[in-house]
């Protein structure tokens, strides 16, 4: 089990410092000249390009302008907003709680509701809740995030007054938060809610069909026993990996929820930096989020093992 | 080792032709799957011929006729700008449409051959490919496509050409892992013992085994790439006015939806539909495949 989570630990590491790496080239295929491109598009004072290049180096190698970067990167700078004036990291600090409240809360609204759908329609395969389950969650997937969140918007933030229509719910509890973070992350979450139940159901049903369930049927298990003692368990491991993938989807759609509903998270910060050419910004979101991303994958991969031993096998041989 | 997102893909391929693809049976399927295909016609149609179609100029403004409801010469009703919302949904048709075509093209031509030969090769290629298709998927797809808009400045063709970049990885996931499936088949062996060359083997011997799973494949990714570009448009990262498209309608209408639903509904229906009707169309390409299968 050891050798298998320091083999993910190294991947996981390997692949952020090559995302760090085409980030930073990213800067360098933009037209133009970098230092411009981080000056908001206007061509830098002789004293600002000073300051770009104690933080860049953009007057050294290509290869020495990176580790410098990385170097700042790993201490915590990440260089100045255009738009504040103030460090990016003071600018971008503020606003990780929301998204990631989103997200989670997103994630487990499309696992409450995704899995046991999944699960029903497994069961009732080919019956009518079967088919109703499976169009259903299509037209959630089909619906832009954004449609779903200002149809919500209106009908229970503003007609019914059940959940507030705009705003995050910055300043107050935990309880005022999840109030207003309910129809964004409903939005969010229904989106990948048919990813989740249609992985779930064919992960169920091909369980079911194994011969271990038959032996459970066989010796008088009643048939909600088997389902959910026998059939549930073996088809958790998609069902995990199913979870963890979407999470980057929904670390995605966030950004266009937060903006849909005015909150004042990492994804609204990405857009208005995209449209006020703030790219010291959009730089450090961008690695942010992959870094979350990546964290996440990694706790999949190890739940991994630990739901499916023979997975840690296939670690040892590789 | 591969990443989570090639799991998935590598599952849902294994199981949708069997397990999942059942989503509809029988007599009900060829219903749906012929509402599909007409709903795709009319769509295409709106496109093509979208000046003799739309009854107004999309881009007439009419600033005394804001959020008009729907009347006889209006049918949707008008914008904040007093255009015809009927007429931006027929000529929205054709970004939108276009979008998508072009990534799925891009993700087809660079994401096949590099599947294949990942495949194919193995060793050392496979696990190149592979590696840099981690380093993509390492990024939320929407995410990477937000920071190449904000590398190369917000228009159409910077959005498709950044949404297809997200595509090629995951196109080239299922090519490698259907290819691979292929591969061990002795048909595969003997061609190679007849001295056929690769790309002989793969184009021409490979490649009809798998077409099914690429056409519904690709299927797929046009529709999610199609609400991919929306989204960047309702950013303001994709199509810029005047150019017309369904995400970007969205945008301009998520402001007065109190005034008028209409602006949002229409274009959220021509999304929906497309949508909606590609995943069904892609579901019956893969139970074909299913249904192939069985009988071998």
């Amino acid at each position: 089990m050891l050798r298998y989570v320091a083999s993910r630990i190294v991947m996981q590491v390997a692949v952020l410092i090559a995302s760090t790496i085409l980030i930073f080239f990213l800067l360098h295929l933009a037209p133009g000249n970098p230092a411009t491109l981080l000056n908001g598009g206007h061509p830098p004072s002789p004293a600002t390009l000073k300051y770009f290049n104690r933080l860049y180096g953009f007057d050294r190698p290509l290869p020495v302008q990176y580790l410098i970067w990385l170097r700042h990167l790993v201490q915590g700078n990440l260089g100045t907003s255009v738009a504040t004036r103030t460090s990016v990291a003071s600018v971008i600090i503020p606003r990780i709680g929301l998204t990631l409240f989103l997200t989670i809360y997103a994630v487990a609204i499309m696992v409450m509701i995704g899995v046991p759908l999944g699960i029903v329609s497994a069961v009732f395969r080919s019956g009518p809740s079967d088919f109703l389950a499976s169009v259903g969650t299509l037209t959630f997937t089909a619906i832009p995030t954004y449609v779903t969140g200002v149809v919500m918007a209106v009908v229970f933030g503003v007609e019914l007054q059940w959940f507030p229509a705009l705003g995050g719910g910055d300043i107050g509890s935990f309880w005022t938060r999840l109030d207003h973070l309910t129809l964004p992350a409903v939005a969010l979450g229904l989106s990948s809610l048919a990813l989740a139940s249609r992985i779930t159901r064919s992960a169920v049903i091909g369980e079911l069909e194994k011969p271990h369930i038959t032996g459970a049927r066989a010796r008088g298990f009643s048939g909600p026993r088997v389902v959910a003692k026998h059939a549930v368990r073996g088809s958790l491991v998609p069902v995990v990996t199913i979870v963890g993938a979407q999470i980057g989807y929904l670390l995605g759609g966030a950004v266009v929820i937060e903006y849909a509903f005015g909150l004042n998270g990492l994804g609204s910060l990405l857009v208005s930096s995209v449209q006020g050419k703030d790219y010291a910004v959009v730089q450090a979101i961008a690695l942010f989020i992959t870094a979350e991303f990546l964290l996440i994958s990694l706790v999949v991969d190890l739940l991994y093992g630990l739901i499916d031993p023979r997975v840690r096998l296939v670690g040892r041989t590789a | 080792m591969s990443t989570v997102a090639g799991d998935v893909l590598a599952f849902e391929h294994e199981t949708s032709s069997r397990a999942a693809g059942g989503r509809l049976e029988g007599l009900f399927q060829r219903i749906v799957v012929v509402v599909s295909g007409v709903t795709l016609f009319v769509i295409v149609c709106c496109a093509l011929f979208a000046p003799w179609l739309a009854p107004h100029s999309p881009n007439a403004v009419h600033l005394y006729h804001p959020y008009s409801p729907p009347s006889r010469g209006f049918l949707f009703g008008r914008d904040s700008a007093g255009r015809d919302i009927l007429s931006r949904v027929i000529f929205g048709a054709r970004l939108s449409l276009l979008g998508p075509s072009i990534v799925v093209g891009i993700a087809f031509v660079a994401g096949v051959p590099l599947g294949f030969l990942a495949a194919y090769r193995g060793g050392f290629t496979d696990g190149l490919i592979s590696r840099v298709f981690d380093v993509v998927f390492a990024f939320p797809p929407l995410l990477l496509a937000v920071v190449i808009v904000a590398t190369f400045g917000a228009s159409f063709q910077t959005a498709v050409v950044a949404v297809a970049i997200t595509y090629i990885p995951l196109m080239g996931r299922v090519v490698r892992s259907a290819a691979l499936v292929e591969r061990s088949k002795s048909y595969v062996e003997e061609c190679r013992l007849q001295g056929y060359g690769a790309w002989r083997i793969l184009f021409a011997h490979m490649m009809p085994n798998i077409a099914r799973v690429l056409i519904s494949q690709t299927t797929l990714y046009f529709a999610y790439g199609l609400l991919d570009l929306s989204a960047l448009s309702f950013l303001g990262l994709g199509a810029q006015p005047p150019q017309i498209d369904w995400g970007g309608m969205l945008e301009n209408a998520n402001q007065g939806v109190f005034q008028s639903p209409t602006g949002v509904v229409f274009p959220a229906l021509a999304i929906v539909l497309l949508v909606v009707s590609l995943n069904f169309m892609a579901d019956w390409a893969l139970d074909y495949e299913g249904r192939k299968a069985g009988q071998r």
